[in-house]
Order: C-alpha cells, then sequence, then structure tokens
C-alpha cells in the first residue's frame, strides 16, 4: 500500500494503528502527511505537544509547517504562550477543540481519536468528527487515528465501526507498510 | 387500505415531533422512540413496516441499532431508512447496502420528498 496515494486520494481516512508500534507507525503517517502537505494541523490527544514534537524531531521530520494543538499540558500546569501550539484547557470539550482546529491548515491529523474515549462517549466523538467533516472543512485532509488494542474494545469497535460510515478509506497499519 | 406502520427513532424531540404530524397527516400510523435501546424495546412489542432511524444518536448509535435489528430473527426483515445529517462517504453507502438499509433522507428535509421516499418503499 503506498500511504502517498492513499492520503492524496481521499479526504478523510481513518487509520488503525496498533498500540506497540504506535511510534513507529506514526512516524510513517506523519511523515507521508508532511510530504503532502504546505501546513498541517495536528491535534494531540495522546501525549502533550512537546513530547510529540521531541519524537517527531528525533525522527528528522520537519514541523515548522505544523500547528499543534495540546489538549492535554494545560490539564497539569498553565502553559506559556508558543509559536506553534494552542493549548486548550481540556480533551472533554469538544466544542473548543473544533473552533482551534479551524486554523487554515489543508491537513488534520488526529493522534488519537479513541483517546477522547475516556472523556466523551462515542456518539459525542461522531457528532464532532462529523461537524468537522462539514464545518468549513471540505478539501482539508483528515488522518484519524485511531489506537488499536488487541482485542478492540467494545466501545473503540463501535467508534470505529461509526466513523467508518463517514471515511473515505480504512486503514489498518501492519508491519508491511513500514517497511 | 391498510393504515401502515411507522417508527420514528430520534433523540431530537422537535424534530420526532415534526417527522410524527409530516407522516400521521399522510396517514400512517405513526410510533416513536428517542433512542435505540428504546427502539429494540418497542420492536419487542410492535412491528412497524418501516423504521426511519436516526444515525447519530446518544447511547446506541443508528448503526449500531440497524445491526441489532438485522440480527434478531423476529426484527431482521423490516425495512429501515436512515435519517442522518451526515454526508455518506461511499465506504458508508456500502455498509448500508450490506446492512439491507433501503434508503438514507438527509436532514433537512423536503417533507414532500420525504413522503414520497417513503410511499415508494410501502
Amino acid at each position: 500500500m503506498n500511504l502517498l496515494k492513499e492520503m492524496t486520494e481521499n479526504e478523510f481516512l481513518l487509520m488503525l494503528i496498533n498500540e506497540e508500534q504506535y511510534i513507529e507507525q506514526l512516524e510513517k503517517i506523519v511523515k507521508a502527511v508532511e510530504k503532502s502537505h504546505t501546513k498541517i494541523c495536528y491535534v494531540c490527544l495522546n501525549k502533550p505537544y512537546q513530547d510529540i514534537t521531541n519524537e517527531l524531531k528525533a525522527r528528522k521530520i520537519d514541523t515548522s509547517r505544523f500547528i499543534f494543538i495540546d489538549v492535554l499540558s494545560s490539564h497539569y500546569k498553565k502553559q506559556e504562550p508558543c509559536e506553534n501550539c494552542i493549548f486548550l484547557q481540556s480533551p472533554a470539550n469538544l466544542d473548543e477543540l473544533k473552533d482551534a482546529i479551524k486554523v487554515g491548515c489543508n491537513a488534520i491529523i488526529m493522534d488519537t481519536v479513541s483517546t477522547l474515549l475516556v472523556y466523551q462517549d462515542a456518539s459525542s466523538i461522531i457528532s464532532f468528527t462529523h461537524k468537522l467533516l462539514t464545518d468549513g472543512n471540505k478539501g482539508v485532509k483528515k488522518i484519524f487515528i485511531v489506537l488499536k488494542e488487541d482485542p478492540l474494545s467494545e466501545e473503540s469497535r463501535m467508534l470505529v465501526d461509526d466513523l467508518n460510515m463517514f471515511a473515505d478509506k480504512k486503514i489498518e497499519i501492519t508491519k508491511d507498510l513500514l517497511r | 387500505m391498510d393504515e401502515k406502520k411507522i417508527m420514528v427513532v430520534d433523540d431530537e424531540e422537535n424534530l420526532l415531533e415534526l417527522v410524527s404530524v409530516i407522516l400521521m397527516e399522510e396517514g400512517f400510523d405513526v410510533i416513536t422512540a428517542t433512542n435505540g435501546k428504546e427502539c429494540l424495546d418497542k420492536l419487542k412489542t410492535t412491528k412497524p413496516d418501516l423504521v426511519l432511524l436516526d444515525m447519530m444518536m446518544p447511547g446506541m448509535s443508528g448503526r449500531e441499532t440497524c445491526e441489532k435489528i438485522r440480527s434478531d430473527p423476529k426484527t431482521k426483515d423490516i425495512k429501515v431508512v436512515f435519517l442522518t445529517v451526515a454526508r455518506f462517504s461511499e465506504t458508508g453507502k456500502e455498509i448500508l447496502r450490506k446492512m439491507n438499509v433501503l434508503d438514507y433522507i438527509t436532514k433537512p428535509f423536503d417533507n414532500q420528498d420525504l413522503i414520497k421516499r417513503i410511499k415508494k418503499l410501502l
């Protein structure tokens, strides 16, 4: 599978990645997005902005065209304003998150949408996703990453199945794709 | 002509009432439910000719509700139409076909279009 081609051809991609290979698989996805888009909105739901940027820089990914949205860090400590990151107060406030995402990017990476299940029920996440798809984001690539536990919990499975109703394609990232 | 029975399932109560009134004025017998669980509970005691099912509902989504309708031998043959604000992708449309969902009506809808499409299916 050519990840770059998939990103060019589809507007809304749902990507399932294995928990134990999270960083390796994430790297492949982010590199493909970085190659094919000029301005990227990276929503940090799973790890704080600082951790993610350190990981990406260590893997030689140029983040200069990225705008990060961090929903985790402010929860623990007041954050100083930062040029390429918007710090939100809570991952539970999906309206605030939706508004923050309106930053004029041509690709959005949600890393990882399944984390939102800790704070919100699946139907609220589906509703939030649908608003993202329709509210002036036409033509913007949306890459939603779901962490794939083994087996997938009932709630995660429901979320994936419902998101799949709107996704142009669901891709399960396998080891083969990492070669 | 026998009165056809339609179950309308939607968590938005105003819309539920509006759709019910539109259908009743056309002579349909209408029953309502505000979520997937209530829909499945009511299907244990009544068999509508068609279920008009909202896609995005709290708790159990329309897709999940439809899956449960299809998995029960007593309800598996009931006609289902989705009511949705969503833009289904090609993948989503394929899933609808696999679930034997006959049609989907996008909100907001034209009243006459809604009636026309439901009458065509009954």
